[in-house]
């Protein structure tokens, strides 16, 4: 192996240039493509998430607000009641939404107003304490629940009492719901994708609303937990038909699935890897052009070593696989380089680049992979022109 | 006497040419012997480089057949030929063919680049073949710092360092001057002595003193 390495730097030193060029064509290319990898497995690990918080198992019908006529046939809770009783084995949960003001912040906080199921269907994470229960909401009790990311932002702890817009609640329970928060993302924070809240009751609300209209039963959101081994499509079209119901006709909502969530991302994954894929492609198809032509005159200027090779015994396989070994030596540290570069800048680079980055292990293994084999593919032809000569012939170019 | 080393006999040898074919050699009879320092003299394209390339395993007759050590050459893979090359045939050019960027024990050492060796019996060899050529206060030199005598002191060094059966010199001092020349030649038969059989392709006739048998190559055929 060192007597190969050793072969293949001389034949590299004694054509600087084109293997400089060669060296930074591919380069070039390979930082293309780790960034575009970077990029879409960025876009993957954020789909994954948002699915993964939502649960794999939820649907969710969300209230769009957008004109005051689709308020007047917004969500209540008679379709999640209507929901429940039709869907069968399948969990249905409510919440609404509301912007509260809280003593000792200069922040208005997400109040969540919401049953017993909604943790359960969620397949959120208690950590510590408990949710809220039915008795929370038959009593009306001033009981909240914080997501985990709140109570590490202000230190808040299972039995504080905190005010929402002056009137005292008890912390009871914490709970991870996953992640940063993304729903802003979506557009739409009924979603709850790792938000800031705080859960109460959802009979408890009254208690701070002087907004008349506000004092209905609307809903800024209806979760279904699908039942095992039923499909999601199926529940959404039999949820599609009941609420289209004489008395349950509703207007603008939106039917989230984890399908719909990311199809957003896989259209834009597939928009970033067709662009940013071609120009990578293309910096490597012209790397690998470049290469061709270091290893088609590195094989005409050292056809007199090639006869002085196949004069010390050297077989014609050893004679192409020396020209192969050399370039993927070229193409392969060519995409270290790069690779280890983009990698340096992307990591210190990271808060000011607006998309996310994951800089894993395909980001280092595909480039990497991809410029070694376009060494191959583009030394093969110089190499087996290079094994077909005759020694005599080599050595009569002499 | 012993059996020969090389043996060709009514070898022919034709290259495709645009009009067909042409025969560069006809009917070629050589025998060395273990021992033998033959020259080969002959005019330019005489065919007596190709002669040389069909002893030194590096071609195959048209016709005929070639006899290396008790092979027969015709029947061997491109494998065996190989095999039969690096283990018993050295060769050194009119050129040299050196590798510039290295030192002259690395460019001794390259003989034993497709060969299965140890590091220390190779170092060893090698710094025996550069003692023997009086090189070896110059073995940690660029080669490209050496002057042509000393360079092609370093590619014998190269050729005989693996103790080939058979040493194969294609005008080993054709880019040498007289002194250089006599200095290589004195090599060449000090290695003689030792037991190398030493096949030379020459044009220059005063090489002829260091040689024990001298063959001709005229027109595609060899006359003793």
């Amino acid at each position: 192996m060192r007597a190969l390495l050793c072969d293949v730097w001389d034949g590299i030193r004694s054509q600087p240039a084109r293997a400089g060029l060669s060296f930074i064509a591919i380069a070039i290319g390979s930082a293309a493509l780790t960034i575009l990898v970077a990029v879409l497995e960025g876009l993957d690990e954020k789909a994954q998430r948002m699915v993964q918080q939502l649960g794999a198992d939820v649907i969710a019908i969300l209230q769009q607000h957008s004109s005051k006529e689709q308020v007047a046939v917004r969500l209540e809770d008679k379709h999640a009641t209507l929901l429940a009783a039709n869907l069968v084995n399948a969990g249905v949960s409510t919440l609404r939404v509301s912007r509260v003001a809280t003593r000792g912040t200069i922040q208005s906080l997400s109040v969540i107003e919401t049953d017993s199921e909604l943790m359960r269907i969620r397949r959120w994470m208690l950590k510590a304490g408990r949710f809220l229960d039915e008795w929370d909401l038959h009593h009306r009790e001033r009981n909240v629940v914080i997501s985990q990311s709140l109570s590490q932002l202000w230190n808040w702890k299972v039995g504080d009492i905190i005010l929402l817009e002056r009137i005292p609640f008890r912390i009871v329970g914490i709970v991870a719901m996953g992640g940063d928060a993304v729903e802003s993302e979506i557009g739409n924070p009924g979603l709850l994708l790792g938000e800031r809240a705080v859960f109460i009751p959802k009979t408890v609300h009254q208690y701070w609303e002087t907004d008349p209209d506000s004092l209905n039963s609307g809903v800024d959101a209806i979760f279904i937990q699908v039942p095992q081994h039923v499909p999601l499509s199926k529940i959404v079209a039999g949820g599609q038909r009941l609420l289209t119901q004489p008395g349950y006709t509703i207007g603008n909502v939106s039917w989230v699935t984890p399908d719909t969530l990311i199809r957003e991302i896989r259209n834009l994954q597939r928009i970033i890897g067709f662009t940013a894929g071609s120009i990578a492609g293309l910096c490597l198809v012209l790397g690998g052009t470049t290469l061709l032509s270091l290893m088609i005159a590195n094989v005409r200027e050292r056809v007199t070593e090639i006869g002085l090779r196949q004069a010390l015994g050297a077989s014609r396989r050893e004679i192409a696989s020396l020209f192969v070994f050399e370039a993927c030596c070229v193409t392969g540290s060519a995409a270290a380089a790069a690779t280890v570069g983009t990698h340096l800048l992307m990591g210190l680079g990271r808060k000011s680049i607006p998309v996310q980055l994951s800089l894993g292990w395909a980001s280092i293994f595909i480039p990497f992979t991809v410029a070694v084999i376009l060494g191959m593919v583009f030394s093969y032809w110089p190499a087996m022109s290079a094994a077909k000569i005759m020694p005599s012939d080599a050595l009569r170019n002499e | 006497m012993n059996d020969p080393l090389l043996e060709m006999q009514e070898v022919r040898k034709s290259f495709p040419a645009a009009h067909g074919s042409v025969e560069v050699l006809h009917n070629v009879n050589l025998c060395v012997y273990p021992g033998e320092f033959v020259a080969i003299t002959g005019s330019s394209g005489s065919g007596k480089s190709t002669c040389l390339h069909l002893a030194a395993l590096l071609d195959r007759a048209t016709s005929g057949w070639v006899r290396f050590a008790g092979h027969d050459v015709s029947s061997l893979d491109e494998r065996d030929l190989c095999g039969l090359r690096k283990q018993m045939v050295g060769m050194v050019f009119q050129n040299y063919c050196l590798l510039p960027r290295r030192s002259v024990l690395d460019n001794v050492l390259f003989r034993y680049r497709y060969v299965e060796h140890h590091r220390e019996d190779a170092h060893a060899s090698a710094a025996r073949s550069l003692e023997v050529l009086g090189l070896q206060s110059m073995a940690d030199r660029p080669v490209r710092l050496l002057s042509g005598g000393e360079m092609q002191r370093v590619a014998i060094a190269r050729a005989i360092t693996l103790r080939p059966r058979l040493l194969i010199a294609d005008e080993p001092t054709g880019n040498l001057d007289r002194a250089s020349t006599d200095v290589v030649m004195a090599c060449f038969r000090q290695l003689n002595q030792s037991g190398i059989t030493i096949l030379l392709v020459t044009h220059n006739l005063e090489l002829l003193q260091f040689c024990t048998r001298h063959v001709t190559c005229r027109d595609g055929s060899i006359t003793n």
